[in-house]
């Protein structure tokens, strides 16, 4: 006892204190703590109230006290302290306060001593609870049979509920475990860990089994005995054979008890089932197996979501943005898959804090370095080879992972006979560094940088190299179990180069470049049982130079053109509540307001108010000096949605949601080119506004073994570009007279059949869906289709797709893919006339034709060495093969007239079987 | 852009298998309707005639020849009153007579056909095109193909923008002589030399250049058109003639977007089609489409001719000898006689037309005026 020395010199002066202590027993008590230990607690008082404590330190320390009290008595103040604690307190007449715990110190005779007659009001709290539980800690280690106290330790355990959260984590790498559900059987409840690996779980008092479940880990379950809120980390083990688990998450809970729709999360095994032409894995066309999600062309990776368009998502990797998410034209995805752990797409409810882009958001994460040992990989493809390694920097605290991906296409080309080939080169590498460490329980940070380089050139002429740069920093913090936050600043830069000094009079050099920085503060607060508060502030700057033509030879004798830079701030608040109203409704309504200010410097052409905008109408200009604010936008944005739990395996969801973009991707081609250009919202060009309306069934059949889910949604897209014929976007000093503004609208239905568990899983999908423009000036001689609606470049409305994956044993699976889907839109020629002697066609109504439809089987094999947990490296080998049945899908149609004739012609890219190897490996 | 659909060829060859491009017959596309074509342009020259063509469209799979408009009124109007009436000579062409004209007046066409309808352009400037300075070209280091080039320039610095067009000529040669012909069922002295032929051939397409982004209107080494050795052109003797045209801005936009929408569509990369119909209006129902764009201007044109001796001759060798009978009955294609020893009749060498007769290759035997 920390006091024990003083106690027998104190009991001398006992007699003086006895007299003072009918006088200072009315002094009052003022103290304001915040977390503090009890000792600080017992300085203020005894230095108050000249009271004097008897405790035993070393019970007492994990004791926090949060009070603040203004003139009150010892003894209220005590009680408040000890609320809902072991501890009790006595004070004697001599200002002696003892801190026990369990039984009081009993310092005087009860008045009712010796009244028998009435009940003894202590004996409840002094009932004796068995010791069984301290004597099975002893005989049990490991920790699914340890039993944990949670909470202060009590002898009886009040009814009501109290709140255990901590940290989910890998035992072997120390990465949290994101998604895992915690729950507890009877009563049904349970969460699920969110982006940190926390969760806060509030449940009954009492003895309880807490079970916990995450994909690609051993199942455990931990039994704690709760006796108030407290903190229970956990770890868990991986499962050996990674094959064994299933891999579509979208959690078995989420699918029919979370509010969210739209919703699919993909992990980095999934990817790996998922054949490739090139037999690497990629992430963007893992995405494109799943309903909803579609792309103009096979060799394409831009993204249509729901019918949006391809600039409509918001890409992060690592709360980046990324901007050019392909390599070589995207036959590769930019993302290494060494570096991914997981990829969640949002299509329908997009969460409050997201915002910027109109269709989705693809949230792309990297997986933190092993926390343990230092471990490499990597992987050597037909045309890719790539290497990771990663380790401890500080060993359970922080880790890093660099990854680097490169092609050697070049040295391929080298080869080649062809000599047209063999003076062109073709070449990406990118480059990923993740490092993050954990500062303490309640801090961690983590930073990424992403690098990555495409260049080609043909036939010795013009080359072509573009660049995605990427770093992020992320500090999250938890102020208690109840409220955390994480904070983010990330920059992204995109830019490409195009040049050629064939002919030196007119060498050139073509720039582009876009930067954005970001800075934003997310908070979670779990205000109550059935409330969850998500909350914060972003903002963007973005700098966009959106292009430069510059001479590149002495002899050159280009007039450089520099186009004027852009840049804008782009803000936002947000605010979400999810509010379960009861264990069958559960409803989620959040608010995001945004605010957009076009900045100066900058020129900014006027035009004749009330005629169109047009070269011909132009009257002058204004001058805008920096920083001058040129153009506002503003609005909010809503995202509502209702989940109603018809039973233990239905569900009824509704969702509606409005979004702002305020940044454009400037296209006129087929598919998303490197050479596209973005732009930014300004005087003429309003942002994009979109909104959706979506409603779905959930059923999990057999016991939760099959998921069935049909979305129904409409969507209504407002200010979306389209361009008017034949005119150049890029280096255009006025685009705002080379673009139509259009309305679009989609709607569809998506039908999923998901199993995730046993030796066959994958998924069926089938949508059905539409997506359609229209100008929004429907007289303008510049409407497509004379203002009428027509079908957008992506506009598949049949699509069909099978993913499966059958595992023979835990060393040998077999993956078989089939796609079908409706052939795209394109403009057929209606006509032909004669021009100078050569026939020419014209063209009808915007796309008004099919290409023919699109059908591919894929097949792929895989087998992974032994099991062996020690051994010098651990390997897997993948063969597959693209496009079993060789079909020539047409990628693109089109017509020219040659020597007179119009022909039509029906390009196809992967027209035959592509097999190929992989062979990957772990050390 | 043809570069970047490149790329996919290059990346595809990669993995040793083809991107390849298949005959595409689109459905049949049935009711379309018949629009105005007017194609021609004002010639401001005074020593040339001007001729304006008016033709109708047509469906694609159409293989009639394109339906003329007659009895039409072509009338082209100058904006500071002059005016001229064009005659027509048939088949739906209509001609003015060379004249001179004031080049500080602005011109359009107006057409007025028999079916009510009256069609009327922009006005627009005449455009003086400068001198072509010379006609290149480049023989590839491997002697396997040349390439023609184009050089010009405007000392004014008012062209700015170009668009070229040229026909090529060239004479060649069999690798087997044939003497004799049959006619009659006899066998004569031919007549007419089928061993040299010369062909002409004038390729749709567009060729465009600008210097509006260069501080002087200078073209130089503009390409023209490329010529692989294996094409046989090369052989003898080719002549080339371009023809250049300086347009106004909207002419230029014009030709450039026909360029991308007939031209370059379809690509991944290439911007999608659009509907080009030019700078004519019908005045009497805005939605009906007419095609053509009018301009004025007077063209320049120069022809060069080369030797070059590039590609490898075809190599053949005779088929067969044969009794006089034997090849009047067979028809066959004779080269010379063959006197067997002690003979007191020939017997002829035989051999393939494809091999002596260079009609074979689609050129006619007529020496062309211009060729020295």
């Amino acid at each position: 006892m920390k006091h024990s020395l003083l106690f027998t010199t104190l009991l001398v002066t006992l007699t003086f204190s006895a007299l003072l202590a009918q006088t200072k027993a009315e002094k009052r008590l003022t103290v304001d703590l915040n977390e503090a230990r009890f000792g600080q607690f017992v300085k203020e008082a005894e230095a108050q109230t000249g009271h004097f404590f008897y405790y035993d330190a070393s019970q007492l320390d994990s004791l926090k006290i949060t009070l603040q009290v203004k003139d009150q008595t010892l003894v209220s103040v005590l009680v408040q302290v000890f609320k809902d604690t072991e501890f009790k307190f006595s004070i004697d007449d001599q200002q002696r306060v003892f801190v026990t715990s369990g039984q009081p110190i009993i310092t005087q005779l009860s008045d009712d001593l010796f009244n028998l007659n009435t009940p003894n009001k202590e004996s409840e709290q002094n009932q004796y609870v068995a010791p069984t539980t301290e004597e099975q800690d002893k005989l049990l280690s490991t920790a699914e049979s340890k039993l944990y106290n949670i909470g202060a330790q009590r002898q009886r355990i009040t009814e009501g509920k109290s709140t255990v959260s901590g940290y989910i984590r890998n035992a072997v790498t120390g990465e949290p475990v994101i998604g895992a559900a915690v729950y507890i059987e009877s009563p049904s409840v349970g969460v699920s860990t969110d982006a940190l690996g926390l969760f806060s779980l509030t449940i009954p008092r009492g003895k309880q089994t807490l079970k916990i479940k995450s994909i690609g880990m051993r199942d455990t379950y931990r039994r704690i005995v709760l006796y108030g809120d407290g903190k229970l980390d956990i770890e868990m083990q991986e499962s050996v054979t990674a094959l064994k688990e299933v891999s579509i998450t979208a959690g078995r809970d989420v699918n029919i008890a979370g509010t969210q729709m739209g919703q699919v999360k993909l992990n980095i095994k999934t990817m790996k089932q998922v054949p490739t032409a090139f037999g690497e894995t990629d992430l963007l066309r893992t995405v494109l197996t799943l309903p909803g999600v579609k792309a103009v062309s096979e060799s394409s990776v831009g993204l249509n979501v729901r019918g949006g368009s391809t600039d409509q998502n918001l890409i992060l990797f690592n709360d980046a943005v990324v901007y050019n998410p392909s390599h070589l034209f995207g036959f590769f995805s930019a993302f290494n898959p060494d570096v991914i752990k997981e990829v969640e797409l949002y299509k329908s409810t997009i969460p409050s804090k997201y915002g910027g882009r109109l269709s989705s958001v693809l949230e792309i994460n990297s997986r933190d370095g092993n926390k343990k040992k230092f471990v490499g990989s990597g992987g050597i493809g037909l045309l890719t080879g790539r290497f990771a390694i990663e380790g401890p920097i500080i060993k359970e605290k922080s880790s890093f992972i660099l990854a680097g991906r490169s092609t050697y296409s070049n040295w391929v080309l080298k080869k080649l006979e062809n000599a047209s080939f063999s003076q062109s080169t073709a070449s990406f590498y990118d480059l990923n560094l993740h490092v993050n460490h954990e500062i303490n329980e309640k801090n961690s940070l983590s930073l990424m940088g992403y690098l990555s380089k495409d260049k080609f050139r043909f036939f010795g002429d013009t080359a072509y190299s573009y660049q995605n740069q990427l770093a992020s920093l992320k500090w999250k913090h938890t102020f208690n179990p109840k409220f955390y936050s994480v904070f983010t600043t990330a920059y992204s830069r995109y830019q490409y180069d195009i040049g050629s000094q064939r002919v030196p009079t007119a060498a050139f050099d073509l720039k582009f470049d876009i930067s954005q920085s970001t800075a934003k503060a997310d908070f979670t607060y779990f205000l109550h049982r059935q409330h969850t508060l998500d909350f914060g502030v972003n903002t963007v700057y973005y700098k966009l130079y959106p292009g430069s033509l510059r001479p590149s030879h002495p002899e050159s004798l280009l007039i450089p053109d520099v186009m004027e830079s852009e840049q804008a701030i782009e803000s936002a608040v947000y605010l979400e509540d999810r509010f379960d109203v009861n264990a069958r409704l559960s409803l989620s309504g959040g608010i995001r307001f945004s605010l957009f200010n076009y900045l100066g410097p900058k020129t900014v052409y006027t035009y004749t108010p009330g005629l169109p905008i047009e070269k011909i109408y132009s009257d002058g200009n204004q001058t805008f000096t920096a920083g001058q604010n040129i153009k506002t936008y503003q609005g909010p944005e809503y995202r509502v949605s209702a989940r109603y739990l018809v039973n233990n395996s239905t569900s009824v969801k509704v969702s509606y949601n409005t979004t702002r973009q305020y940044i454009h991707l400037l296209t006129n081609t087929m598919v998303m080119s490197p050479t596209d250009i973005w732009k930014l919202s300004d005087s003429y060009i309003k942002p994009q506004l979109g909104s959706q309306l979506a409603a779905g069934v959930y059923r999990n059949l057999r016991g939760n073994k099959l998921e069935l889910s049909v979305e129904a949604y409409y969507k209504n897209i407002q200010n979306f570009l389209d361009y008017k014929g034949g005119d150049s976007l890029i280096l255009n000093h006025r685009v705002e007279t080379a673009v139509i503004s259009t309305t679009g609208k989609a709607y569809g239905i998506e039908v999923m059949l998901k199993k995730l568990t046993g030796k066959l899983n994958g998924w069926v999908s089938y949508t059905y869906a539409r997506s359609l423009l229209r100008a929004n000036d429907r007289t303008s001689s510049d409407a497509p289709n004379k203002g009428n609606y027509y079908p957008s470049n992506y506009d598949k409305p049949h699509d069909f797709t099978l993913v499966s994956n059958y595992k023979f044993s835990h060393r040998f699976s077999l993956s078989f893919n089939f796609t079908y889907s409706s052939g795209r839109p394109y403009t057929p020629p209606i006509g032909k006339y004669i021009l100078e002697g050569v026939p020419r066609i014209y063209y009808a109504d915007r796309n008004q034709f099919r290409i023919p439809d699109y059908y591919r089987v894929d097949f792929s094999m895989n087998i992974e060495g032994n099991h062996k947990i020690k051994k010098l490296a651990h390997s897997s080998w993948t063969f597959a093969i693209f496009n079993v049945l060789g079909r020539k899908n047409p990628s693109s149609v089109y017509f020219r007239s040659q020597n007179g004739v119009v022909k039509g012609y029906m390009l196809s890219i992967f027209g035959q079987p592509i097999p190929t190897v992989t062979y990957n490996f772990r050390f | 852009m043809k570069t970047l659909l490149s790329l996919i060829a290059v990346v595809v060859s990669l993995v040793v298998l083809d991107g390849c491009v298949l005959p595409f017959t689109p459905p049949e596309v049935t009711a379309a309707d018949r629009f105005l074509v007017i194609d021609g342009f004002l010639n401001t020259g005074g020593k040339d005639s001007s001729r304006i063509t008016l033709t109708y469209t047509q469906l694609v799979s159409n293989k009639n020849s394109f339906t003329p408009e007659l009895r039409a009124q072509v009338i082209v109007e100058g904006d500071k009153g002059s005016t001229f009436l064009f005659t027509e000579i048939g088949k739906g062409l209509y001609r003015l007579a060379p004249r001179t004209f004031n080049l500080n007046e602005n011109f359009r066409i107006r057409v007025k056909t028999t079916g009510k309808k009256e069609f009327l352009s922009d006005y627009t400037t005449p455009k003086q095109t400068p001198p072509i300075d010379s006609i290149t070209y480049k023989i590839a280091a491997d002697r396997s193909s040349l390439q023609i080039n184009i050089n010009t320039h405007d000392p004014l610095n008012k062209t700015r923008f170009y668009r070229w067009k040229f026909e090529e000529t060239w004479e060649y040669n069999m690798p087997l002589y044939s003497l004799y012909e049959i006619k009659n069922n006899a066998i004569i002295d031919r007549v007419q030399n089928i061993n040299t032929c010369w062909r002409t051939e004038t390729p749709s397409t567009i060729l465009l250049g600008s210097t509006i982004k260069l501080t002087q209107d200078v073209i130089r080494d503009a390409p023209i058109t490329y010529i692989p050795a294996s094409s046989g052109k090369l052989l003898v003797k080719y002549s080339i003639i371009v023809k250049q045209f300086g347009l106004t801005q909207e002419g230029y936009e014009y030709w450039n977007a026909l360029a991308k929408t007939t031209e370059t569509t379809g690509g991944l990369f290439d911007s999608q089609p659009s509907q080009i119909t030019g700078n004519i209006k019908c005045t009497t129902n805005s939605q009906e489409l007419v095609f053509g764009f009018f301009s004025a201007g007077v063209p320049q044109e120069k022809r060069i001719f080369l030797s070059p001796a590039l590609g490898t001759p075809q190599s053949c060798q005779p088929l067969d000898t044969l009794s006089i009978a034997d090849a009047i009955k067979a028809q066959s294609f004779l080269l010379t006689e063959y006197w067997a020893d002690g003979a007191r009749i020939p017997e002829y060498i035989t051999g393939d037309p494809g091999c002596g007769d260079c009609r074979t290759k689609g050129g006619n035997t007529t020496r062309p005026s211009f060729w020295p």
